[in-house]
């Protein structure tokens, strides 16, 4: 992951500029989080005491219990569907995963998503590819045995270099 | 008046105590108290630092309603009863006052209260002035009581000794600094959530009820160095008209029970009659 990434915030979290000036660091949206998945940032710079998920430490699980608790407007507070998270953009990585680098099946991350068959299809009926209604939640990058998973967040627009195509979301989301 | 000066250590400590475990009982499920200094959920009512409101606000947005009510409350309870969220709850004022007993008062040129608070509120200008060139609320770090709060949550969640490092480097610097000249430094002369405060408690209108310590010269039988200012450990001179300022004291009570061993011209006012400095 380029050092230029921000960070994968929760669930709900409004765009990256005015997630920064609107977070006041209170760590309600840490304590809220029965999975223990968000952590507040370290550093001394802008993230600083931010909160962030590392999907490789401990992934959202998609509990949707974090948004309702933030009092600054930082995570829309609206947000409960889990289709709507908004966290980012899962890409597997072609370079890594077994499925493109050996023709080993492998349906891990297809299996273990949250959203399965909508953010996860099978792309000619066996390998497992992301679609634009990838929420970002990192439960595939959790899961993925060679960690041929990237997660980028919903700020930023890096496309890891090696990265699958992103498939067209089935029923109609571009 | 004894009794008061226990409960507000009591307080102090469970404060502190409660603190060190409110992310283990929020995992759980107990969440009837949630979150930190910068933002408090106690029983459903919000509590907020009014400084990480009026950041939020330098930065070029209206605070979200939860924060802004609770920094609102925050300064109403400021308004009616003084700066007691120093004395009572604030986690550093309790270590600063630590400090200060373990050292014990220190001689020195004093500084005029008028000049400390307006060194204070410069500070917190320029801070709201770095929180809208940085674009975000840069006084976290130096936001003591918020930033001490946090301290548990970084060790629940695994933080590093670096992250830990970075929580605790700036009160630490500045209770070893107050260790070393025996003055409370920080409350009296940086402090940005005390400015908001005080000048909430300040803003008191006169025959208002409100909580105050009051100062009957006629009682008072002291001459020379004042038991009561000896007492007081941000140096307040409180034998004047009407009491210590509002805007700084932070009804700690200290005077009070010094004062209840002489002629007790100092006592706590509330809800009756106040006499207001002129």
């Amino acid at each position: 992951m380029s050092l230029f990434v921000p960070p994968l915030r929760p669930p709900g979290a409004v765009d990256e500029e005015i997630f920064l000036r609107k977070c006041v660091r209170c760590g309600k949206c840490v304590t809220a989080c029965p999975h223990e998945s968000i952590e507040l940032a370290g550093g001394l710079g802008r993230s600083r005491r931010t909160p962030q998920v590392r999907p490789r430490r401990k992934p959202c699980y998609l509990c949707m219990k974090c948004p309702p608790v933030c009092p600054t407007g930082a995570l829309d507070t609206g947000v409960k569907e889990i289709t709507r998270a908004g966290m980012g953009q899962a890409y597997i990585l072609k370079d890594r995963c077994h499925n493109y680098k050996t023709g080993t099946m492998c349906m891990t991350c297809y299996d273990r998503c949250p959203l399965r068959g909508t953010a996860v299809v099978l792309s000619g009926g066996l390998v497992p590819a992301m679609t634009t209604a990838c929420v970002g939640c990192g439960i595939c990058d959790y899961v993925c045995p060679v960690q041929a998973v990237e997660i980028v967040p919903a700020s930023s627009r890096f496309v890891p270099p090696m990265a699958a195509p992103t498939e067209k979301a089935p029923g109609g989301k571009s | 008046m004894k009794i008061l000066a226990w409960a507000r250590r009591g307080v102090q400590l469970l404060v502190v105590a409660g603190l060190c475990v409110l992310p283990w009982l929020n995992a759980a499920e107990l969440r009837q108290i949630s979150g930190s200094f910068f933002a408090l959920d106690f029983f459903g009512i919000p509590f907020a630092d009014p400084v990480g409101a009026a950041q939020v606000a330098a930065t070029g947005f209206l605070p979200g309603e939860r924060l802004l009510a609770g920094a609102l409350i925050s300064l109403a309870l400021a308004l009616v009863l003084g700066r007691v969220f120093c004395s009572w709850i604030c986690p550093y004022g309790f270590f600063s006052e630590l400090a200060h007993w373990a050292r014990g008062r220190q001689g020195g040129a004093h500084v005029k209260e008028c000049r400390a608070f307006a060194g204070k509120a410069l500070l917190l200008g320029a801070g709201l002035a770095a929180a809208l060139v940085a674009g975000f609320p840069a006084m976290g770090i130096v936001s003591l009581p918020g930033e001490l709060s946090l301290l548990p949550m970084l060790v629940w969640q695994g933080g590093d000794f670096w992250l830990l490092l970075g929580a605790v480097t700036v009160p630490l610097a500045a209770l070893i600094l107050e260790l070393a000249v025996g003055k409370r430094l920080w409350c009296r002369f940086v402090c940005p959530q005390s400015v908001l405060l005080g000048a909430a408690a300040q803003c008191l209108p006169a025959k208002v009820p409100g909580l105050c310590i009051g100062w009957q010269a006629a009682n008072c039988t002291c001459k020379g160095k004042a038991p009561c200012q000896q007492a007081c450990s941000l140096e307040l001179n409180p034998r004047r008209k009407g009491g210590p300022d509002r805007r700084d004291c932070t009804n700690c009570g200290d005077c009070v029970n010094t004062c209840a061993s002489y002629g007790k011209a100092l006592e706590w006012r509330g809800m009756g009659y106040r006499v207001r400095r002129d």
